[in-house]
């Protein structure tokens, strides 16, 4: 199961992982560096002294010579230098021994750098350039003789006495020189080690804190989905607190709020209908049941007009039985398929004709408002049963000497359009939204056997199988119901 | 006893009623929570049998008003809201039964039975006085081991006449619990129903009298010894 806690830490932590490596290779590439740029200038300072002292006694010490290191060279450092074209060193450090140091064959003037690694395993840092020396001219005296390779390598036991000024040449030569790199690389590992140990550190407590406060900035998140676990039927008056919730989780708790209030009214709606038809059901059943008992029990009480009372309670069981299973066929879209172009007025007076009398016996003044040209194509059977629901209402529901009228057409938008109106007393425009639930009745105690509350709700249904929209609305003291078609 | 039944469905009000009747009870019936409420508080009933669904007035309401005023009648709900925070709540408005719809007229008269036991503080189906004895569950009166025979009215005088046995009862009382609405206050129905009764008491051997005239406030039922 996808959990966004355990993505996000993933992701924190190796995001997180990876700058800290970053952090950490860029600190040690930059100690690294500096360190070396120190030794280098070491090693440059070592050149740049070998190469002055060489211009001033281009015959010093000899390989092989155990005299004192002539350089004020670092400790450990030693250097190697060879007059170039020529593979005979002309100076190095006395203790370099045996040992070589490498000479490139691309030397030139500017410094070169390298690790090499002597024979033995030590590692060095080298610095190998080209520098250009002043060669003194032969000595018509001789005493400069030997000095040229392959010469006496001891210096003179006494200084020269003075000599005249004569014309020196210039003359190149290579200068190699090296400095042990153990004291850098230890010190590089030690850098190292420390970057990983506090690295690591940091990576387990950048982990935990990531850990933390994901825990603690989720924790709306894991209280809402908690609360909404935990709500069942009999808690769906409750909602979110929104005061104080964080703006993201805002929009979630308003939209659950608003569904928790749509599955409450739902619930209600529910609960009302199953009570109300336990009530339609088990009122007549007692009806019969008690009759029947008192007839075999007390046989004398029974009479015909029991028999009576018998059939009307069976016809109106029957009644309901059927509304209902033609709401649920209805409401399941399985009716209303067939259609045919019927002329509004004429199917408006056949549907009026039932309730005719009984208008005329209330004393109601009915106004017809219909253009005789107005044509619907709808299911008539279905458009019928609409029209009586409803003028059995409007008849039913209008008091004594009131309005109901009837008006039917084309509205602007061309769509048709038929509504019916009836005059009201004392109606609430509290229960309109209440007028198509089923089983709904102003009268909560149902006591009028006639109407069963279901009527509206049946023509609603209907409505909406043949594409039409039954609404009610409520003017004053007038309630009017409108049925308009959705489609052209 | 007196019954006052309040039903909307006119079909089970004739239906109880008449099973109620037949079982000796006195019975008045109306289909209106508001003239329900109206009759309770103008008579001295045993047992109201009240529904929940009433037109004008809500069979809850009527029992909270009832014990607002300090009625204690007994009342039990006889209604279709079925489910347990119906039965709940009825309980809990003051109802001392609640029977649901739909439901058997045995059942039915059993708790009315049994609500007027417990209206007199009576826990036995059966009433003993001297050699007078009375079996409310089988509906059956013996004196000194012989059965009784008497119409339902003698019944219901007898069964109020002993549960309340040892006290004076006013003829206006036994009016109250034994007649229903429909009887003329003026007529001497009590002092004949009374003399009925004496009659049947004493039975053939001439048994010593039970039912005792308390000139000007009525009669008691007690064994008294000579």
């Amino acid at each position: 199961m996808r959990s966004i806690r355990r993505k996000l830490v993933v992701s924190l932590v190796v995001w997180l992982g990876l700058l800290w490596i970053v952090a950490g290779a860029t600190v040690y590439l930059s100690v690294r560096q500096g360190l070396i740029a120190t030794l280098d200038g070491e090693l440059t300072s070592s050149a740049s002294a070998i190469q002055a002292r060489l211009r001033t006694s281009p015959h010093g010490p000899r390989p092989g010579d155990d005299s004192t290191e002539p350089f004020d060279l670092p400790s450990g450092s030693f250097f190697q230098a060879w007059r170039a074209e020529e593979d005979e060193p002309l100076q190095q450090s006395a203790s370099l021994g045996d040992r070589t140091l490498p000479r490139p064959a691309d030397l030139d003037a500017r410094p070169t750098f390298w690790d090499h690694e002597l024979p033995g395993g030590e590692r060095v840092r080298v610095l190998g350039m080209r520098v250009m020396l002043l060669e003194e001219p032969p000595d018509p005296l001789g005493r400069n003789r030997g000095r040229g390779p392959g010469a006496d390598h001891r210096p003179p036991r006494r200084p020269p006495p003075p000599r005249p000024r004569r014309m020196s040449s210039p003359v190149s030569a290579d200068i190699v020189v090296a400095s042990p790199r153990e004291e850098l690389d230890q010190t590089l590992a030690l850098v190292l080690g420390g970057i990983a140990a506090v690295g690591s550190l940091g990576a387990l407590i950048a982990a935990f804190i990531v850990v933390l406060a994901l825990r603690h900035g989720l924790k709306p998140l894991q209280d809402v989905a908690g609360r909404v676990s935990s709500i069942d039927e009999k808690s769906l008056g409750w909602r979110f607190a929104t005061e104080g919730m964080p703006i993201e989780m805002l929009p979630i708790c308003e939209c659950l709020n608003d569904l928790l209030a749509r599955l409450e009214q739902s619930f209600e709606r529910e609960r009302r209908f199953s009570s109300d038809l336990a009530h339609e059901l088990r009122t007549p059943v007692a009806e019969l049941k008690a009759l029947a008992e008192v007839a075999v029990r007390w046989p004398h009480r029974a009479s015909p007009r029991d028999y009576e009372q018998v059939l009307a309670i069976s016809e109106r069981m029957q009644s309901l039985l059927e509304s209902l299973l033609a709401l649920a066929r209805w409401e399941a879209g399985s009716q209303g398929s067939v259609r045919e172009e019927v002329v509004v007025s004429q199917i408006v007076e056949e549907a009026w004709k039932p309730f005719a009398e009984r208008a005329g016996e209330k004393r109601l003044v009915v106004e017809w408002r219909i253009r005789s040209e107005a044509v619907l194509t709808t299911n008539p059977r279905m458009l019928d049963l609409i029209l009586q629901n409803l003028f059995s209402n409007a008849v039913e529901y209008t008091p004594e000497g009131g309005v109901v009228r009837i008006e039917a057409g084309h509205g602007p938008s061309g769509l048709f359009e038929l509504s019916i109106s009836n005059s009201t007393v004392d109606l609430s425009p509290d229960v309109v939204p209440h007028l198509f639930e089923r089983f709904w009745r102003l009268d909560l105690a149902r006591t009028d056997s006639a109407h069963i509350g279901i009527g509206l709700s049946l023509a609603r249904a209907c409505a909406e199988a043949v594409s039409l929209e039954l609404t009610a609305s409520l003017d004053g003291e007038l309630l009017s119901f409108s049925l308009r078609a959705t489609e052209a | 006893m007196r019954v006052l039944l309040v039903e909307d469905s006119k079909s089970l009000r004739d239906s109880v009623t008449a099973a109620l009747q037949e079982s000796g009870y006195a019975v008045d019936s109306v289909g209106d929570g508001e003239e329900g409420l109206w009759l309770a508080q103008s008579n001295d009933y045993d047992v109201i049998i009240l529904d929940i669904l009433l037109p004008g007035l809500l069979g809850t309401a009527v029992l909270e008003r009832l014990r607002s005023n300090g009625n204690q009648t007994q009342v039990i709900f006889l209604t279709a809201k079925d489910t347990v925070e119906d039965r709940v709540r009825g309980l809990r408005s003051g109802a001392d039964d609640y029977l649901i719809k739909p439901f058997a007229l045995e059942e039915l008269l059993a708790r009315v039975q049994a609500l007027c036991r417990r209206a007199y503080g009576q826990r036995s189906t059966t009433i003993r006085v001297g050699d007078l004895e009375l079996d409310t569950a089988a509906r059956r009166a013996t004196r000194a081991e012989g059965a009784l025979e008497l119409t339902a009215r003698e019944y219901a005088l007898l069964e109020y006449l002993m549960v309340r046995a040892g006290t004076v009862v006013s003829r206006t009382e036994i009016e109250a619990h034994i007649y229903d609405e429909r009887a003329n206050p003026m007529s001497n129905v009590v002092d004949s129903a009374i003399y009925s009764l004496r009659k049947k008491l004493a039975g053939a051997d001439g048994l010593a009298p039970l039912i005792h005239t308390q000139r000007g406030q009525g009669y008691v039922l007690e064994e008294r010894r000579p």
